[in-house]
């Protein structure tokens, strides 16, 4: 008995050391680009060749990076942004790809082929139709593009928890429903406590797409309400008096600074994505 | 008095509260995106050139006969096919792999999971760089690193190997699926894989009778969209280009010069707009039939509720 | 255990941010280069001629108009905005502006919509004609006409990249005002790798061979023990099509003849010019993807990886400003575009950035005021001083800097070129993105010898011819 423990035990731990080594490596590869980012953020301000490691250690581009351009503001509106898709997606989007997966109607699928027709095209096809439209409506260069988007839904979040909801065993449902609970029951009290890790998804991809959106903000806001990210792609880190050298440490030291709190942000949602929760319910 | 309570039914209650449901949806998409989709349509059977708005004439399918008959189109369609080949399924596999290694609780499992995230949190701003150097053939890292076990150095963005170092680039990305394999991984009850161990199942019979199937529908999503976007596949393909000082109009070397370059390049360079808006709609064509055959082959695999 | 971690970081975050508030370093840019003059406050000086009733208060091009409350839109494709004279120019003029980042498709989404900006910065080769030919552009004869500060005839040559008469570029109406502009194929060089390599330094009023510059560039490459490479001799921020562009142009050739719309691809000079810088780049002489230091050159040149970058007068004050090359200046010095052939100079300018009004504007009379502002008068003064290239105005010219040797050195070769300057024919018909696309991706297959010379100069030659007639059609040109 105690020959068969042992096998056991050497055998998990040699899967432990194998899973270890393996995941060592990735992080290394993987951390790279962050690596990358940081050394090269902390060249001299005027240097221009990129490096691969750490060589000067200028940390006062940090400060450069938050004092020369109106900073705090761009957060701001990146934070509201943010706010707008988060509430998009955890409530709009989950409401939508509620009723694709669990309910049934005349018309259902064609407006999910619609659904999927949005995802399938490039933005850039309708990318000046948009813009026209959205100037003739008067709401270029207002929140409201934004906020109107994510009323809508966003084709690729709907589609998502479609997916997701569908996966769910039916038993569940169907057993609520026998014992006559509403629909209002049944997503208040079954869906939405099951899908905790959907909902953890859903925030994050919302916050991150809103923090990273450069294409929207650069295409319809003037340059007052940009946010981090449209600012990062346009040229905004220069000598003052000589406006054609670009500062390409101090920029690479904002890019530091607006990857950071993605990274923490990501590192406290997985949190909740750790097995061992047990889904209730079916025993009951 | 009877016919009152048969008319709402449940069918029908349910029926209304999905139209309840989607209402915002739909008077939206009318409301802001229905006027555009028509007009970049209408664009595409236009000449426009982008600078001309005001003075389009109309041709008609000209411009989809054209696309079908270009050659260089053509071309370009196939070798975007082959890359992603190469790639979706690859990609796919190391997004599960990943997120099945980091499933269970182990020391550390917030830092690891974080670090394999990186990739897709990198602005693409600093993406570009960062390859071009890891690429550069002189003192790059991948050629240092090849060098320590006494690789002769690669011409990287070279004509004999810019197709491998794009696939390099794009697997080092396709850890962007981690958080939703996670998130799907979650949902498989405990219980099913504890009975199936009294059962006396192995690790493999585990995995391929309960992980897959119960996570299907995800793996299905993943797959859609790893389509969609390897077929639309543009962004990184010009970070590798020759002289990438262009921008977004840098020409890639011709093994990696995919239909959306082409497109792009009809666009800015030749100033053909609705050549190159009907070019994108042939290809949401292409898409949208690789869709309805991947959907097709839900019922094979997939497996929704249980 | 949570609240000790978390009043630790509390803790060491205000260390951080006391630090920074104690010992706010300097931002970059507060200390003046070498390359400018003494830069009064534009503000100043403007105050020192309003007594004298000089321009800047009467900049009455478009008479006594007030445009108090306007809001001007100002594009600026990749070029940065000068933020002081935005300052300059709202306290100066009662009216507001707004700088616009927009890259071409934000630019044809603003067009479509009508609310294009008032505005534009754009380069004069290339572009110039370009949106004039397909009627983007407002006509400023007129406004120049009446404007008190302006005067055609004090216009540099490069004003006729602006010029278009509905068949010709370099003839008829004017639409653009050029700002600054350089010789673009001239050298900065490196004396120390110069020395290195055993190369003579060369004279900065000659025109040297392009196969002295091959010679010289492969002298100065250098390899260390490991075989990697540590000095390579030629550099340059011109793209290919801009560098054989100018090869021809010094032997009077143009790839596109603008008038007849006649493609010259076909040639013997093209083809020698192909195999020349395809061996520039395979000898590993020249900077590309085949082998590179990891900039285009210019940072390079200051740490002596680099023998030569081929960029106009404008990069000294880029010199000036860096670290590492002020101290040192006088190792750097500026020589003659290469010819073809030596006897004939060929300094050409290849870009040339300029100030255009949009025809659809509705603010036209304002926006030629902001154009006054910024070109004439006091600001046009600062330009030159600034160092940046030779201004649009001839008489600004003695504003540029020549205190410091070094600045004097660059001025003489600078001017000497400007006397021997050739005009590089730019067509209308073909954006230069195009141009610029077809060039990279032909001369790319014969680099790595994927294609014959002769199927790729056959494949180009009809590309361009295809380009060139639709874009007649496009202009409505017969």
């Amino acid at each position: 008995m105690g020959q068969v423990r042992n096998r056991r035990k050497t055998k998990k731990t040699r899967e432990a050391i194998l899973a270890y080594a393996t995941l060592i490596a990735l992080g290394v590869i993987f951390m790279y680009p962050l690596v990358f980012l940081a050394a090269n953020s902390l060249r001299h301000y005027m240097d221009r060749i990129p490096i691969m490691f750490f060589t000067e250690f200028h940390f006062e581009n940090y400060y450069f990076a938050v004092a020369m351009i109106p900073f705090f503001r761009y957060l701001l509106n990146t934070l509201k942004l943010v706010a707008i898709g988060v509430f998009g997606s955890v409530v709009m989007d989950f409401l939508v790809g509620y009723a694709f997966a669990k309910l049934n109607a005349p018309g259902k699928n064609f407006l999910f082929k619609l659904v999927l027709f949005q995802i399938m095209v490039p933005y850039i096809a309708i990318q000046i139709p948009q813009f026209v439209w959205y100037n003739t409506i008067g709401i270029m260069d207002t929140f409201w593009v934004f906020f109107l988007s994510a009323l809508g839904g966003s084709a690729y979040n709907i589609f998502l928890v479609k997916q997701f909801l569908s996966s769910f065993p039916r038993e569940i449902e169907e057993a609520a429903k026998i014992d006559g609970a509403g629909f209002a029951t049944q997503i208040t009290k079954i869906v939405i406590p099951l899908s905790k890790p959907l909902y953890v998804l859903l925030f994050f991809n919302a916050f991150v797409a809103a923090w990273n959106d450069y294409m929207g903000p650069s295409m319809f806001l003037t340059e007052k309400n940009f946010t981090l990210a449209a600012a990062m792609f346009g040229k905004l880190y220069f000598l003052p008096n000589k406006p054609e050298i670009t500062l390409e440490p101090v920029q690479m030291a904002a890019c530091v600074l607006f990857t950071v709190p993605v990274i923490i942000l990501f590192f406290f949602c997985q949190k909740f994505l750790v097995q061992g929760i047990v889904t209730t319910g079916l025993k009951g | 008095m009877v016919s009152k309570k048969k008319f709402w039914n449940a069918k029908r209650r349910e029926a209304m509260l999905f139209y309840i449901l989607v209402f915002p949806f739909v008077t939206l998409f009318i409301a802001i995106k229905l006027v555009p989709f028509f007009n970049g349509l209408y664009l595409s059977m236009t000449n426009y050139t982008g600078y001309n708005y005001d003075r389009l004439n109309w041709v008609g399918i000209n411009n989809y006969q054209r696309v079908l008959t270009d050659a260089q189109a053509m071309a370009a369609l196939g070798r975007t096919f082959l890359i992603g080949l190469l790639t979706i399924p690859a990609g796919l596999a190391i997004g599960l792999g990943c997120a099945l290694l980091l499933n269970k609780a182990r020391k550390g499992l917030g830092v690891f999971r974080t670090l394999i995230y990186l990739p897709s949190i990198v602005p693409t701003v600093a993406a570009g760089l960062m390859w071009r150097i890891i690429f550069n053939t002189n003192a790059g890292l991948l050629n240092t690193i090849l060098g320590v076990f006494g690789v002769e150095k690669i011409l990287w963005l070279g004509y004999d190997h810019i197709r491998a170092a794009l696939i390099i680039m794009m697997l080092w990305s396709s850890t962007g699926t981690l958080l939703l394999n996670l998130a799907a991984l979650q949902g498989i009850p405990v219980e099913l894989y504890e009975s199936a161990a009294l059962d006396g199942a192995n690790g493999w019979a585990k995995f391929s009778r309960i992980t897959i199937p119960m996570i299907s529908p995800i793996l299905f999503f993943n797959l859609l969209m790893g389509i969609i976007n390897g077929l639309q596949l543009y962004g990184q393909v010009v970070l590798l280009a020759p002289d990438g000082s262009n921008g977004i109009l840098s020409i890639p070397l011709r093994p990696t010069y995919t239909y959306m370059v082409h497109a792009y390049q009809q666009i800015l360079g030749y100033s053909r707009f609705g050549y190159g808006l009907a070019m994108m709609w042939v290809l949401v064509f292409v898409i949208a039939i690789l869709i309805v055959v991947v959907m097709r082959s839900q019922k094979y695999w997939v497996f929704y509720g249980d | 255990m949570k609240r000790k971690k978390l009043s630790c970081l509390i803790l060491v975050a205000a260390m951080l941010v006391s630090m920074i508030g104690c010992a706010t370093p300097a931002l970059p840019g507060e200390e003046t280069g070498a390359v400018e003059s003494k830069q009064e406050s534009v503000a100043a000086s403007a105050e020192e001629s309003t007594e004298e009733g000089d321009e800047s208060t009467s900049v009455d091009g478009v008479a006594e108009q007030d445009f108090n409350g306007v809001n001007l839109r100002v594009w600026v494709a990749d070029q940065n905005p000068n933020t002081e004279f935005k300052e300059y120019f709202e306290a100066n003029s009662g009216m507001t502006m707004d700088v616009i980042f927009a890259d071409d498709i934000k630019l044809m989404s603003m067009i479509a919509s009508g609310t294009a900006p008032d505005v534009w910065f754009i380069p004069g080769f290339g572009s110039g004609a370009m949106f004039a030919a397909r009627g983007l552009l407002e006509p400023l004869d007129d406004y120049i006409a009446k404007s008190e500060v302006f005067d055609e005839d004090d216009f540099v040559d490069a004003a006729n990249l602006f010029r278009w008469d509905g068949k010709e570029v370099g003839k008829g109406t004017l639409y653009g005002i050029p700002r600054d502009w350089s010789l673009d194929n001239q050298f900065w060089i490196n004396k120390k790798v110069f020395e290195d390599a055993g190369i003579p330094i060369p004279d900065s009023k000659t025109t040297y061979s392009y196969d002295d510059i091959m010679e010289w560039a492969k002298k100065c490459v250098e390899y260390d023990e490991d075989g990697t490479q540590i000095r390579w001799g030629f550099g340059s921020t011109n793209d290919l099509m801009q560098l054989i562009t100018a090869m021809l142009a010094s032997q009077g050739l143009s790839l596109i003849d603008n008038d007849s719309g006649k493609v010259n691809v076909d040639t013997p000079e093209v083809r020698a010019a192909f195999e020349y810088w395809k061996e520039m780049y395979s000898s590993k002489a020249a900077i590309s993807d085949i082998s590179t230091p990891g900039d285009w050159g210019g940072n390079s040149l200051t740490v002596d990886k680099v023998g030569m970058v081929c960029c106009g007068y404008w990069f000294g004050s880029q010199l000036a400003n860096d670290e590492l090359a002020k101290v040192r200046l006088e190792d750097f010095e500026l020589i003659q575009a290469p010819s073809v052939d030596p006897s004939k100079p060929s300094d050409a300018c290849l870009t040339g950035y300029g100030v255009a009004i949009w025809k659809g504007s509705k603010n036209k009379d304002a926006a030629f005021r902001l154009m006054e502002m910024y070109l004439g008068g006091e600001w046009g003064k600062q330009l030159a001083r600034s160092g940046r290239g030779n201004p649009g105005s001839k008489r600004f010219v003695e504003y540029m800097p020549q205190e410091t040797e070094f600045q004097k050195q660059a001025f003489d070769a600078n001017k000497y070129g400007m006397e021997h300057m050739i005009t590089v024919q730019t067509c209308p018909y073909v954006t230069p993105q195009g141009l610029s696309s077809i060039f990279q991706q032909y001369f790319y297959e014969t680099l790595y010898d994927r294609m014959t010379l002769d199927d790729a100069i056959a494949g180009m030659q009809s590309e361009l011819e295809i380009m060139v007639q639709e874009g007649k059609e496009i202009c409505g040109v017969e």
